[in-house]
Order: C-alpha cells, then sequence, then structure tokens
C-alpha cells in the first residue's frame, strides 16, 4: 500500500517534469493556450502516476516478501550445539 | 522515519509545490485572448513583419515556427498602410513572447514621427538564453497610445546550445529522482542478526589457544584495605572475562 502511495507520487512528478522536458525539446506548445498544456500536464500525470504506482507497489510488495523470508529463515534456525 | 514515509512525503510536497507554481502561473497571468480570438490583423492598416528577415505571415503555426536563438540581438521591421483615406499614426511597436498564456517577455519601442510607415524593432532577449528553449508564440503589435491598430501571431522555435538551459537540467535531475525513488522502494535493509551464541567451552579444560593471557590468569589480589591496582573497572572487565560461566545455557 505504501509502496504504491509513493510510486504514484514519484509518477506524477516524473509525468509533469516529462511533459515539460518535451516542451523545452520543441514537440509540444504550451505557449499560447493555457488549457491545452493544463490537458497534456494532467494526461502526463494520471498515466504515469499509475504506471510508478503499480510498479512502486510491485517492488515494495516484492522487497516486503524478501524480507519476511530472510527474517523467518534466520530465527527458525536454532545455533548449532557442538 | 522510515525511509519508505520519507519518500512518500517528499513526493507529496514536490507535487504541491508544483501545483502551486503552476496556480502561480495562472492567477498571476493577464488576461489573454486565445490565438484563435487574437485578430490577425486589424482594420485600420495593414503590416507587413520582418522577424529577423522572415516574413512572419506563414509562420502561424507550430509546424512552421521560426528557428532562432537567443544568443544575440534580433531585429523585427513593421512596414504598414492604411487601409482608409485618412492618416494613421503608430506610437508603438511591441513583441511579446508567451508561455503558459503569459506574456513571459517583452520588447517594445515607443515613437512619434507623423507620416511615417516603417520602424525596426530591435530586441534582446540574451538574459533568457540559459532560461528556456521550446516552441513560443510571439505576437507583433502596432498601437497608437494603447489603441491596437495592427496584432499577429507567430512561432518561434528557440533552440538552446546543446539544450543547455537551467530548466532543462532542473528537470532532468528531477526525472532520474523520481526514477530514484521508485527504484529505492524495492531494496529494502535486512537487519544484521545478532551473531549466533558461541559454542559453550567445557568448565574444566585448557583455555582456547591463541587466548590472551588475562583470561585464564587471574587478577591480582586487592591489597587489603585499599582498591584494588587497576581500580573498579578492571575488575568489573576481569569479572567480564571469566571463561568459567558460559554466555548462554549449555552443557
Amino acid at each position: 500500500m505504501a509502496g504504491g502511495a509513493s510510486g504514484a507520487g514519484s509518477g506524477v512528478v516524473f509525468g509533469i517534469a516529462l511533459v515539460l522536458l518535451i516542451q523545452q525539446f520543441g514537440y509540444l506548445d504550451f505557449s499560447s493556450n493555457l488549457v491545452n498544456a493544463l490537458v497534456y500536464i494532467i494526461i502526463f500525470a494520471v498515466v504515469f502516476g499509475i504506471i510508478f504506482g503499480v510498479i512502486g507497489r510491485a517492488l515494495k510488495g516484492r522487497a516486503m516478501r524478501k524480507f519476511e523470508a530472510a527474517t523467518s529463515s534466520s530465527s527458525g534456525t536454532p545455533p548449532s550445539v557442538p | 522515519m522510515t525511509v519508505a514515509r520519507r519518500s512518500r512525503r517528499f513526493a507529496y510536497l514536490t507535487v504541491a509545490a508544483t501545483f502551486v507554481l503552476l496556480a502561480f502561473f495562472v492567477l498571476s497571468s493577464s488576461p489573454v485572448l486565445p490565438p484563435a480570438l487574437r485578430p490577425a490583423s486589424s482594420g485600420p492598416l495593414t503590416a507587413t513583419v520582418l522577424f529577423d528577415g522572415v516574413n512572419i505571415v506563414n509562420h502561424d503555426t507550430v509546424g512552421s515556427a521560426i528557428v532562432t536563438n537567443f544568443s544575440g540581438a534580433f531585429s523585427t521591421a513593421f512596414t504598414w498602410t492604411p487601409t482608409g483615406s485618412g492618416g494613421l499614426t503608430v506610437t508603438q511597436a511591441e513583441i511579446q513572447l508567451f508561455f503558459f498564456g503569459t506574456a513571459i517577455a517583452t520588447s517594445s519601442g515607443q515613437f512619434l514621427k507623423f507620416g511615417a510607415n516603417s520602424y525596426t524593432l530591435s530586441s534582446d532577449f540574451t538574459q533568457n538564453r540559459y532560461i528556456y528553449e521550446g516552441v513560443y508564440e510571439i505576437v507583433a503589435t502596432l498601437s497608437n497610445n494603447g489603441t491596437t491598430l495592427y496584432s499577429q501571431g507567430f512561432y518561434v522555435w528557440i533552440q538552446a546550445t546543446d539544450h543547455l538551459t537551467i530548466i532543462n537540467i532542473v528537470l532532468i535531475l528531477l526525472l532520474i529522482l523520481e526514477v530514484y525513488e521508485v527504484a529505492a522502494l524495492g531494496r529494502m535493509k535486512i537487519p544484521k542478526q545478532p551473531a549466533a551464541a558461541p559454542p559453550s567451552t567445557p568448565t574444566t579444560g585448557a583455555p582456547p589457544a591463541g587466548a590472551p593471557p588475562s583470561a585464564t590468569t587471574p587478577p591480582p589480589a586487592a591489597p587489603q584495605g585499599g582498591a584494588p591496582p587497576g581500580g573498579p573497572s578492571s575488575d568489573s572487565s576481569a569479572g567480564d572475562t571469566s571463561d568459567t560461566t558460559p554466555p548462554s545455557g549449555g552443557t
């Protein structure tokens, strides 16, 4: 859950930065039509928010599973006694 | 505070800051007519505008933007002809560079020459050459004491050398940071487990090879009525290094 929210937040910022960078490189026009520019920004933010949210959730879940496996395996093994 | 919570808080703050900046842009902008409503040419006169020697008439779409840069001064030559019989006096020529519907750079020249029908406006936006690049709309305007007589918009594609602008650098760093933030979600530090209890040593046996002599040599006897030579700390450390009591159960 936390991984998905963090990833979505990062994805929103990533999308906004990416669309602004595309505009800087001359492939989009944000100069005159403010509504058009905001539509582009919102679309990029939402799309990358969803993508990064899914990625973040998957990564966090995998890390949690690894963590739980590592902790359970180490705590379940008794120390060797000569 | 955990790493995930910190990164999430940072992401929220960044999003909030971005929207605050956008809101600032929107609220601080003066009401500007969208391009579709901007008249290509007003009635009182017809004009020809040359931007750095290029007629702006055929550059009113993004695809036909005039390629330029801000590395030096540029000129905009206005030539006009009144459409009516009465003479018209043009007192100001101006160009405005728009971004998000807001004029972010303006260059204007005021003059008062009766009967004149041309003016060359020299502009210098070199202070912006390391700030931004991209496709922008420029509106060229001729006016008479605030009354717009002619207005025409056209597009320019401002190119920076090697795309080296402050906004590009900041945006690329932001992209890298966000990718790193997401990648960091998949890394979780597994705390090192405490070392397993050492195997118990027999209570009566030879000391292990290489053991320090203090482990086997009993501390010197304290003199009667006085403190031990090493002080209380050495006394306690001697008790810690005793090998007669195993740290954890053993047989």
